[in-house]
């Protein structure tokens, strides 16, 4: 066992301490949203390996929301069976939207996804039954057990945030380590090349957005039966570029890159929060500064300083 | 019977005829140049052939089989790859990662196969690493498999493209002027690791090369493109004193002006 996974070790066993020390509802529920938001995060890096950017993610993880939400609500079906059910849901309108996205290159993708994002919400937003309109869907009903889950009580929803964060992670770190996430990052390095050695570049491209799909759709529902409340006004365009600066200010070099980035922008605003109106300000001040100062994200600029380092030690 | 044939083939870009109605074969175990002045229409050809562009008339016949306007992605399962004229590379790649990636063919891996690092993948990832190795050797990059490809120095990156376009056993190599940029030296390298391509490995070469030493010196056969038609075609010999080819590259000296 190197050191490095006896730390990574060591991060998790205090991270599953946490609730035994912190008894504060807002604390844990911003550790919560900082689970979600990794999740999300890491989904968007996985296709941000082959230098595309989707601006549809919230359209995702609304689909798998509300997917989730309908099941558990309206027809009473387990959370542990609408969970999956969200993502498999969002994963299957992601290969069909992949597919004809994905025949256009560059700022087209960007549009044509953001185009599905809204449409998404316009649907949703449209038909009052069975999606509840602009008022959205509320009192969703947590996970089984009810003894266990009640809306009082954060700490086994920290829990299974904590085991789907996890998972989330450690599944993306294996692909992009197999030789699926080998081709990927030669498809970052070169299209062209790529294609000429004989990579199915879109095909891959396509994998990887409907596995980013899956994920969006496992933090929707997560987020529906967390939350108990899902509306149009919620996952909007802004919700999906949320995730996108987590994924750019943390860097695309690497895994760290995402999950530093969600944690660190879930934080601030909540640091800022005591400011009122000047938190959304303090906020974007920071997310300048950071882009200036870190052009690689924070993952790139901590390689850079370890760099240094090195080289002036010899 | 001949690996390659070319029919009628065309490629028009608006009111530009970049390629116009060029007809040509390429025998197995051949070393054939494209040559032809700046803007000829070699790297267009290269590009219908492949598969990037798709010819507005024309057809490509590989092996047998017609492969016009398939994607270039397909045609290496068939036998055909090419490298490209700007050093095309994985850069951010090791040397070794580079040629490893470019055996991709040889994984069997549909797009989902190999997606979890499974044990039949890590077997199939130590086996290509051999094979990587063997390519590295042979084209004389192997004290340089943990360089960054886009570190390498020019000459020793053409080398690595060459590399790759070899990894996927391709049975027709097409290489878009592999000494572009070259000195001496490298030109010569870079001309007797072609000339072994054939020799070795038994892969026929299709070259654009605007090198007229270099061509002369390793091709059997040459063809001359200018303003997108074939001018001439025949031997190195031939084609050095074909009046038209002299005029396509020099000019002529107008009596009357």
């Amino acid at each position: 066992m190197t050191s490095n996974r006896l730390a990574l070790a060591a991060f998790l066993v205090a991270l599953a301490a946490v609730p035994a020390f912190v008894h504060s509802g807002y604390l844990l529920h911003v550790m919560i949203l900082i689970f979600l938001n990794v999740m999300l995060a890491t989904s968007m890096w996985l296709l941000g390996i082959t230098q595309l950017i989707s601006f549809g993610q919230a359209g995702f993880v609304f689909i798998g929301a509300m997917t989730s939400a309908m099941l558990t609500k309206d027809l009473g079906i387990s959370f542990w069976v609408a969970l999956p059910v969200a993502g498999v849901m969002s994963a299957l309108i992601a290969a069909p939207v992949g597919r004809l996205s994905l025949r256009v290159r560059g700022v087209y993708f960007f549009l044509v996804t953001l185009a599905f994002g809204e449409v998404v919400r316009g649907i949703f937003a449209y038909f009052q039954v069975p999606f509840g309109g602009w008022y959205g869907v509320r009192d969703i009903p947590p996970p089984s057990p009810h003894w266990l889950f009640t809306p009082l009580d954060k700490v086994p929803f920290y829990y299974l945030g904590l085991v789907l964060v996890v998972l989330t992670c450690w599944v993306i770190w294996r692909i992009s380590r197999s030789w699926f996430g080998e081709v990927l990052w030669g498809i970052r390095e070169s299209e062209l090349l790529a294609s000429s050695v004989g990579i199915d570049v879109t095909g891959y491209k396509l994998v990887a957005f409907i596995i980013s799909a899956f994920v969006a759709g496992l933090a929707g529902s997560f987020y529906a039966n967390y939350v108990g409340y899902i509306s149009p006004l919620i996952f909007d365009f802004t919700y999906s570029v949320n995730i996108l600066i987590f994924v750019v200010v943390g860097g695309f070099g690497s895994l760290a890159g995402p999950i530093s980035g969600a944690v660190v922008l879930t934080i601030i605003p909540e640091v800022f929060r005591a400011t009122g109106k000047y938190q959304m300000l303090i906020f974007g001040l920071i997310l300048v500064f950071s882009m200036l100062a870190m052009p690689d994200g924070i993952t790139g600029a901590l390689h850079r300083f370890q760099l240094r380092r090195a080289r002036r030690a010899t | 019977m001949s690996l390659l044939r070319i029919a009628g083939l065309t490629c028009r870009f608006g009111g530009l005829l970049a390629v116009n109605d060029v007809t040509l074969t390429v025998e197995p175990r051949a070393i054939h140049g494209l040559i032809g002045p700046n803007g000829a229409g070699k790297t267009t050809t290269f590009n219908l052939i492949s598969g990037v562009l798709k010819p507005t008339a024309g057809r490509v016949v590989f092996d047998g089989a017609d492969i016009t306007g398939v994607p270039m992605h397909r045609l290496v399962k068939r036998g055909l790859v090419r490298t490209f004229q700007h050093s095309q590379l994985f850069p951010a790649f090791t040397v070794f990662r580079n040629v490893l990636l470019a055996l991709h063919s040889h994984t069997g891996f549909s797009t989902l196969g190999g997606f979890f690092g499974s044990i039949a993948e890590r077997r199939k990832r130590a086996e290509l690493a051999h094979e990587a190795q063997r390519i590295l050797e042979f084209v004389g990059l192997a004290d340089r498999a943990d360089h960054l490809a886009g570190d390498l120095p020019h000459g020793f990156q053409r080398l690595l493209q060459v590399a790759v376009g070899l990894a996927p056993k391709p049975r027709l190599l097409l290489l878009d002027e592999p000494v572009a940029g070259l000195n001496h030296g490298d030109v010569d390298r870079m001309m007797e690791l072609v000339r072994s391509l054939r020799d070795k490995q038994g892969v026929t070469v299709v070259l654009v090369e605007h090198n007229m030493k270099a061509v002369m010196g390793v091709c059997d056969r040459v063809s001359v493109l200018q303003f997108g038609k074939l001018i001439a075609e025949g031997s190195a010999q031939e084609v050095t004193q074909n009046p038209t080819v002299i005029e396509a590259y020099l000019g002529v000296y107008d009596d009357a002006s």
